[in-house]
C-alpha cells in the first residue's frame, strides 16, 4: 500500500544577514495510516516541516524536496489554486493554542461550516446539521450552545475540540497536530489525545503529531522521528523508546521528571554540533 | 515560614468564592506544591500571598509578617514571585541590566553593580547578557532572568506559578535543577503551583490538591508516587497524568 504522505530530502531555508539559514536540512519520511510523532526542541524545525507540507512557509523561505507526495499527488507540480483545494480537504492541521487559531469575531458554528462549504457543494442547512453532529462526536456536551458561541466564551479544552471538529468536516486523509495538547491541563490532555487516537485508528487517517515532549509522543504514537537542528537523528518505534540509540533521544527521554523513578537531579540534555551533521 | 488559615477570596459578581477556606503551613526551607486544574484557585492563592489581591478574608503570615487583607504592602525582602510566562513578565524594551537594577534602585540598596554580577552568576548566565533585550533570549534564559530578578532582593520565599510550563521539556530540566540548587544554597522556601504531578513530586516534599477553590487533601511526594491518595478526584488526576505523560 502506498503511504499517504511521502517526503524525501525536504529542505527549507531562510535568507539571513550572512547567507541562507537552513531550518530543515534533508528530512525524509513516509506517513501511512498510523500515528507518527515528530519530536524536537524549539527551533529544531518541526513546525517548519508541517508548514512546508501545507505549502505555508512564509516568504522569503525557500522550500525544496526530491519528492513531496500526498496520496500519490506530486505536490511540486500543483498550482497555488489546486493547493488551496487540497488544504483542508486532503491534508489539514490543528495548532497549539485554539485561542489564537479561532476567529474571534465569527461564531464557532460558522467557522466549522466554512470548512465544509469551502470544499463541498452541500446545502447550508445540511452542513449546519453536520456541524452540530460533529461537535457532539468530538465530545461537546451541548453542541447548540457551543455552535453559537464565540472563541472567548470557550474553555481551552472546548477550543481544541472545536479545532478538531473543524478539521474533520472536510474529512482530510492526513492530519497534522502541532503541539495539540501543550496549552491544555493534564486532565484535558487525555481526552483530546483519545479523540485523536479515535481518528487515526477508527477512521484510518494518517496522523502526524508534533511535540517537544518525547514522553507524550512515546505514549501516544506508533513511530517516532527525533529531530535535531533540522535533521532526523533517530527514527524508532514508540515501544522501543527505552532502547533508543542516539544520545540525544536518550537524554530527551531522561530529562522529564517521572512519578515512578525519583532522581535527585534531573539529567539535562547535552548538545553536540556533530549530531547536526552526522 | 508560610502560614495560611481559612483563606477565602471572592471576586465581584461571582456567587461562589474563587478560594474557599484554604489552610496550609510551609516550614522554612521546605518546598510545597499546590496542584489542580485550570480554574481551581491555585494561582489565586499565590496572588493573595504575593499581595496582588486584596479584600480576602482569613489569615496570611509570611516569615512572621502578617499580610493585611485591605492594604497592599509589598514585602519585597520576604516574598517574590516567578510567573508562568517569561515572554510576558519581562519588559520588552528594557535591557537585562535595567531589569535587574530596577529593584535595587527602588529599594535604595548598596553594591548595585556587585548584586547584578552575583544575580547573573546565581542563575548560570554570563555577564554578556546584561546588554541584551528579552527578545534576544531563549525561553529558558528569560526564565533564568525572571528568577534572578526575584532573588536580587534576597527574599526568603519564592512563589512559583508554573515556572516551567511554557518551556520545552529539555529546558525545563535545566530550570528545575537551577531552582533546586538555589533552594539548597540560599535556604529558600518555595510554594510551587502546577498541574504537573511528576514535577511536583520531583520538586516538593509535600503538596495540597485543590478543586473548585478548596483543598481536598494534602499528600507527601512519597504518597503521590505510591498512589496512596484518599480522594477519588486525586486518583483520577494521577491516572490522567500517567496517561498523558
Amino acid at each position: 500500500m502506498t503511504p499517504l504522505l511521502r517526503v524525501e530530502d525536504l529542505r527549507v531555508s531562510f535568507p539571513g544577514a550572512s547567507g541562507l539559514i537552513e531550518a530543515v536540512r534533508g528530512v525524509s519520511f513516509d506517513l501511512g495510516r498510523e500515528k507518527l510523532g515528530l519530536v524536537g526542541e524549539s527551533g529544531s524545525g518541526k513546525s517548519t516541516i508541517a508548514r512546508a507540507l501545507l505549502r505555508l512557509v512564509p516568504k522569503p523561505g525557500i522550500v525544496s524536496a526530491r519528492r513531496l507526495e500526498l496520496d500519490g499527488i506530486d505536490l511540486s507540480r500543483v498550482s497555488e489554486a489546486e493547493m488551496r483545494s487540497l488544504r483542508g480537504r486532503r491534508i489539514s492541521m490543528i495548532l497549539q493554542d485554539p485561542r489564537f487559531s479561532l476567529n474571534p469575531v465569527m461564531s464557532v458554528g460558522r467557522q466549522i461550516m466554512e470548512t465544509r462549504l469551502a470544499h463541498f457543494t452541500d446545502s447550508a442547512a445540511h452542513v449546519r446539521a453536520q456541524a452540530l453532529a460533529m461537535l457532539h462526536s468530538v465530545g461537546i456536551r451541548d453542541p447548540a450552545r457551543v455552535f453559537n458561541a464565540y472563541a472567548h466564551e470557550l474553555s481551552g479544552g472546548e477550543g481544541q475540540r472545536i479545532m478538531i471538529a473543524m478539521m474533520l468536516m472536510a474529512e482530510p486523509g492526513v492530519l497534522i497536530a502541532d503541539e495539540p495538547t501543550s496549552a491544555l491541563d493534564v486532565t484535558l490532555r487525555g481526552q483530546v489525545l483519545s479523540l485523536l487516537d479515535d481518528l487515526a485508528v477508527k477512521r484510518g487517517r494518517g496522523l502526524l503529531v508534533i511535540s517537544h515532549d518525547l514522553g507524550l509522543v512515546a505514549s501516544f504514537c506508533d513511530r517516532i522521528l527525533v529531530l535535531y537542528a533540522g535533521r532526523i537523528v533517530e527514527s524508532l518505534r514508540a515501544d522501543e523508546i527505552a532502547e533508543a540509540q542516539h544520545p540525544y533521544t536518550r537524554a530527551l527521554w531522561a530529562a522529564r521528571p517521572s512519578l515512578d523513578k525519583p532522581v535527585s537531579v534531573l539529567p539535562t540534555v547535552p548538545r553536540d554540533p556533530a549530531w547536526a551533521n552526522s | 515560614m508560610i502560614e495560611v488559615r481559612d483563606l477565602t477570596v471572592r471576586f465581584p459578581g461571582r456567587e461562589k468564592p474563587a478560594v474557599s477556606r484554604v489552610s496550609f503551613r510551609v516550614a522554612s526551607g521546605e518546598a510545597f506544591g499546590l496542584v489542580g486544574e485550570s480554574g481551581c484557585g491555585k494561582t489565586t492563592v499565590l496572588r493573595a500571598l504575593a499581595g496582588l489581591i486584596t479584600g480576602w478574608t482569613g489569615r496570611i503570615e509570611l516569615a512572621g509578617h502578617q499580610r493585611s487583607s485591605y492594604k497592599f504592602k509589598a514585602l519585597p525582602n520576604i516574598v517574590q514571585m516567578v510567573f508562568q510566562d517569561p515572554f510576558g513578565s519581562l519588559h520588552p524594551n528594557h535591557t537585562i541590566e535595567r531589569v535587574l537594577l530596577e529593584p535595587i534602585a527602588i529599594h535604595k540598596l548598596d553594591r548595585a553593580e556587585q548584586r547584578v554580577v552575583e544575580a547573573l552568576q546565581n542563575v548560570g548566565l554570563s555577564q554578556r547578557f546584561r546588554r541584551r533585550l528579552p527578545h534576544q533570549l531563549s525561553g529558558g534564559e528569560r526564565q533564568r532572568i525572571a528568577i534572578a530578578r526575584a532573588l536580587i532582593l534576597s527574599p526568603k520565599i519564592l512563589l512559583l506559578d508554573e515556572p516551567t510550563s511554557a518551556l520545552d521539556v529539555s529546558v525545563q530540566a535545566e530550570v528545575v535543577n537551577l531552582l533546586q540548587r538555589l533552594r539548597a544554597e540560599l535556604g529558600l522556601t518555595y510554594l510551587l503551583v502546577s498541574h504537573d504531578l511528576p514535577l511536583i513530586a520531583h520538586m516538593c516534599g509535600r503538596c495540597a490538591v485543590m478543586r473548585s477553590g478548596e483543598i481536598i487533601e494534602e499528600l507527601t511526594a512519597a504518597d503521590l508516587r505510591a498512589g496512596k491518595v484518599a480522594e477519588r478526584y486525586t486518583r483520577e488526576f494521577l491516572a490522567a497524568s500517567r496517561y498523558a505523560a
